[in-house]
């Protein structure tokens, strides 16, 4: 009897966390947040040339079907909203293992030490559902949750977004990853405020006043100090205990430690390039330090680092080519992508796909998606650019 | 469905694997365990010491009644006992209503509620107590056998399934199975998942989404006509019932799988034919205390015996028989209303409404008895639909009082329903979308189905017991998949706690 119970009570639990796993993915919602991946593991083995991987700033600054149609460059991005640094290293692993890409771009906008609270663990949550169940899923989802704090009804949330997703049930129909399958190599077209260009938010009027300017003293200054500079700032805090402080310590130890792991990793693929990226952003100057020190590590695996910072460099107008601090809308991240484009031609040797017939479903799904955002948002993606540039 | 259940759904998944893990005769420990744990992270230790205060009174008061050999002693314990577990009951739950009236009576006619500011904190106070006076009482009838271990006085007193909304269980039908040592039948656990999984299905799939439309509607009554309030009405007797059997079905589930079988509380009331055999059907455990330990002695004290006396004295042999029944329906129904609440509306709603017809069906029993005695009426189903329909009649008039904000609130509704016909509103404008609307219906359906099959004595549990292994693990992953899927949980909604939890 009690090996009966024993038994039937481990079943239980098993039925029900499948129950809870097999629903969060059929709740999920194809959205900005997930179309990158769902686009990742759709396509074939080999076939993809650069993979991006990263936050949510990088699903807006390399758009996949515009540089296949204008260079022939097969991309993916891999972008989970608010990833932290202790999960790149799976993302890597989990990338590594569905492709081998030419080129592996790693943006580090969002890998900063000492990180507290996910602005939108919505956004989060829309996406972990579509990873593959694997041992780095399980990782990438314990490395997020332990850089962050959650009360007990987001954890339950977090490892199974039915709970809050769940009256999506309504909108299956229309709505749903299970129905609408085709994520369209990536596209972003959900995500309505993208597409507006002249909009009346504009961020970076907001944002100057927060922006400390970059003077020669910030240039010049040793990255290996940000480390240090960092721990003491922590132990300088007044108000934190002695705990919090060592706490905070050794957070940022762990942070140190995640990226030189990271590095470590990727300095041995052999098939692949690696190269480290800071996206476009309003707040570059404020991250400099971060930015010079991470660079600065990337160099001694020997690893290639690229600065999308200056957004001057990429003729973006910070007045009207950014959804919010972070993200750039279409009409900027058509020009990161170019640009991004075509430093990935002219250093790495990507070849011309256009013209192969194994590639014919990517001239589809633009054909697709021009028409789709041109009905939609009024914006015709392929004549308003391709004239200016 | 409040964090208090899950907090119960928790400790009994803890329980549940310790308990079948440990030796037959430590089982009681653990259900011990179990309930002091439950109580102490529902309610906190406030909530327990008030238990345990009356639990003290409880132990202490049987075993001197046992003790003693003189009757008047007897009664003194038993009449103090009592007095103690009822004066910590109403200092719990209405000193501040009290407080308020003794400043201002008025506010008798105005309060919709009683102030329970403190009703969570000492949790299940009216269901202990209720069941320590039985047990007391019991105990100086000779009904049951005094428990001389304090532990065990303290799990049955405690027990965890039924410290949040009952039933009212007797010692008598509790203490074999409390300690019992015999192997649980594995049946027992299969019926038991399966019951508790319908409970939560029933609560938060059905009950919880028919309160949308009540709470739209009589929330702002004066917006709608007499119709759309009649139709919220209706709704509002089926989801009290389904909400409130929902929890007896996770209470009496979790206990099945303890191998406790504990009393029913319903016993399909829609079908009753009459207002005394509804109270048979519904809350059953509740009017079983009020009949066993106020009505019957009421009916034999020596005040009632000279009434009937007097009254055989002057012929009246009807008068006789009935005049110290209307007394005691009085005293009962009037001590269930305070004990909803001490206000006018739980006075109407739950005392003088259905005293008044028990009164009524009694007065009129002669005519009715012979009227059904009639051959062709007897076995009519039109006469059975307008019995249901009398019955249903007299139920919603008692809802109506119970669910409305006010007693003013209240006739103002039947007003509208009686005289105002205007139907302006649609059924989008309810609180409900079709799709919510369609799980309604579904569920209801449902529910109905279940309650006939077991009014015409259709043996459930052994269909479900005896169902192929995979039929059953089929019927459970249903159960998650529409629980999941369609409960009404999480950011967007309020938990809504069982209405029947704050009494």
């Amino acid at each position: 009897m009690r090996r009966k119970v024993f038994i039937s009570s481990i079943f239980f639990l098993f039925i029900t966390i499948v129950v809870a796993t097999v629903l969060s993915v059929i709740v999920t919602e194809p959205s900005s947040e997930n179309a990158g991946i769902r686009a990742f593991y759709k396509e074939p083995q080999n076939q993809i040339d650069v993979v991006i991987i990263g936050p949510s700033s990088t699903f807006t600054t390399f758009l996949p079907l515009i540089a296949y149609h204008k260079y022939g460059i097969t991309g993916a991005v891999y972008a989970l909203p608010g990833m932290v640094t202790e999960q790149y290293i799976h993302v890597v692993k989990e990338v590594m293992e569905y492709q081998t890409p030419k080129v592996l771009l790693i943006a580090i906008d969002n890998m900063s030490p000492l990180q507290r609270k996910h602005p939108d663990l919505k956004s989060a949550l829309k996406s972990f559902p579509i990873l593959k169940p694997s041992i780095n899923k399980i990782k990438i989802l314990q490395a997020f949750k332990k850089e962050l704090n959650f009360d007990n009804r987001e954890i339950l949330e977090y490892y199974f977004p039915i709970f809050r997703f769940h009256s999506r049930w309504k909108t299956l129909r229309e709505n749903s990853v299970l129905f609408d399958s085709n994520p369209h190599k990536g596209a972003l077209i959900y995500f309505k405020e993208f597409y507006e260009k002249n909009s009346n938010i504009n961020p970076y009027e907001s944002m100057q006043r927060k922006i400390p300017q970059i003077d020669e003293y910030r240039k010049k200054r040793n990255p290996n100090l940000f480390i240090r500079d960092l721990i003491y700032n922590v132990r300088g805090q007044e108000n934190s205990t002695d705990k919090e402080i060592r706490k905070k310590e050794i957070a940022i130890l762990q942070y140190v430690k995640a990226i030189e792991d990271l590095f470590f990793y990727v300095s041995t693929l052999k098939n692949t390039k690696v190269v480290i990226i800071e996206t476009p952003s309003l707040i570059y100057d404020r991250n400099f330090e971060r930015i010079q020190y991470i660079f600065h590590t990337a160099k001694k695996y020997g690893l290639t680092s690229f600065y999308m910072g200056n957004c001057k460099e990429l003729n973006i107008d910070l007045n009207n080519e950014f959804v919010d601090e972070h993200h750039l809308n279409f009409f900027g991240a058509y020009k990161a992508t170019d640009y991004l484009s075509n430093l990935l031609i002219n250093k790495y040797g990507l070849k011309d796909k256009r013209n192969d017939s194994k590639y014919k479903s990517w001239d589809e799904e633009y054909e697709f998606y021009r028409y789709f955002i041109r009905s939609r948002y009024n914006v015709d993606i392929d004549f308003d650019y391709l004239k200016k540039l | 469905m409040s964090i208090v259940w899950l907090k119960l759904l928790i400790v009994f998944a803890i329980a549940f694997l310790v308990y079948h893990t440990v030796g037959a005769k430590y089982r009681w420990m653990i259900l011990l365990l179990a309930s002091i744990g439950f109580i102490l992270i529902a309610a906190g230790i406030i909530s327990f010491w008030y238990m345990f205060f009356a639990i003290l009174v409880s132990f202490f008061g049987s075993n001197f009644i046992n003790k003693v050999e003189n009757n008047s002693v007897k009664q003194l314990i038993l009449g103090s006992s009592i007095l103690l577990i009822i004066a910590e009951f109403v200092l719990l739950k209405f000193s501040g209503a009290l407080s308020q009236l003794s400043t201002n009576v008025s506010e008798f006619f105005a309060t919709t509620e009683t102030i329970a500011g403190d009703a969570i904190v000492t949790l299940g106070v009216s269901y202990y107590s209720l069941i320590l006076i039985a047990y007391i009482t019991d105990v100086y009838r000779k009904v049951t056998t005094v428990e001389t271990n304090f532990l065990k006085h303290s799990l049955f007193s405690t027990y965890f399934p039924q410290i949040l909304m009952g039933p009212i269980v007797r010692h008598k039908e509790m203490k074999e199975q409390l300690f019992s040592t015999k192997e649980i039948s594995f049946d027992c656990i299969k019926f038991g998942v399966f019951r508790i999984l319908w409970g939560i299905t029933k609560k938060i799939v059905i009950a919880d989404r028919i309160l949308l439309p009540i709470n739209t509607i009589l929330g702002s009554y004066q917006e709608y006509s007499g119709m759309y309030i009649l139709f919220a009405m209706i709704l509002f007797g089926l989801q009290f019932y389904i909400e409130f059997s929902a929890a007896m079905d996770i209470v009496l589930g979790i206990s099945e799988c303890f191998g406790i079988k504990m009393p029913e509380n319903f016993n399909n009331p829609f079908f009753s034919k009459s207002v005394h055999d509804f109270w048979n059907r519904w809350h059953i455990t509740f009017y079983s205390f009020l009949k066993d330990y106020i009505f019957y002695p009421v009916i034999r004290s020596k005040i009632m015996m000279k009434i009937k006396s007097a009254l055989e004295g002057i012929k009246h042999k009807w008068l006789a028989k009935h005049i110290p029944l209307f007394i005691a329906y009085f005293v009962i129904w009037s001590i269930s209303s305070f004990r909803h609440g001490i206000s006018f509306k739980y006075f109407i709603a739950m005392g003088m409404s259905p005293c008044i017809f028990m009164i009524l069906e009694d007065i009129f029993k002669l005519i009715t008895d012979k009227v059904l005695k009639i051959k062709s009426l007897k076995n009519a189903l039109w006469a059975k639909i307008i019995q249901r329909i009398y019955v249903l009649t007299a139920m919603y008039l008692m809802w109506f009082f119970f669910r409305a904000e006010t007693v003013s609130d209240c006739f103002n509704m039947f007003e509208k329903v009686l005289f105002d016909f205007n139907s302006a509103n649609t059924i989008t404008t309810i609180g409900v979308d079709k799709y919510d609307f369609g799980v309604i219906i579904i569920g209801i359906t449902l529910i109905i189905i279940v309650d006939l099959l077991k009014e015409f004595k259709v043996d459930l549990r052994g269909i479900y017991i005896r169902c192929p292994l995979i039929v059953r693990w089929c019927a459970i992953i249903f159960f998650q998949i529409v629980i999941l899927l369609l409960g009404l949980y999480g950011p967007e909604y309020d938990p809504k706690d069982f209405m029947y939890f704050k009494f």
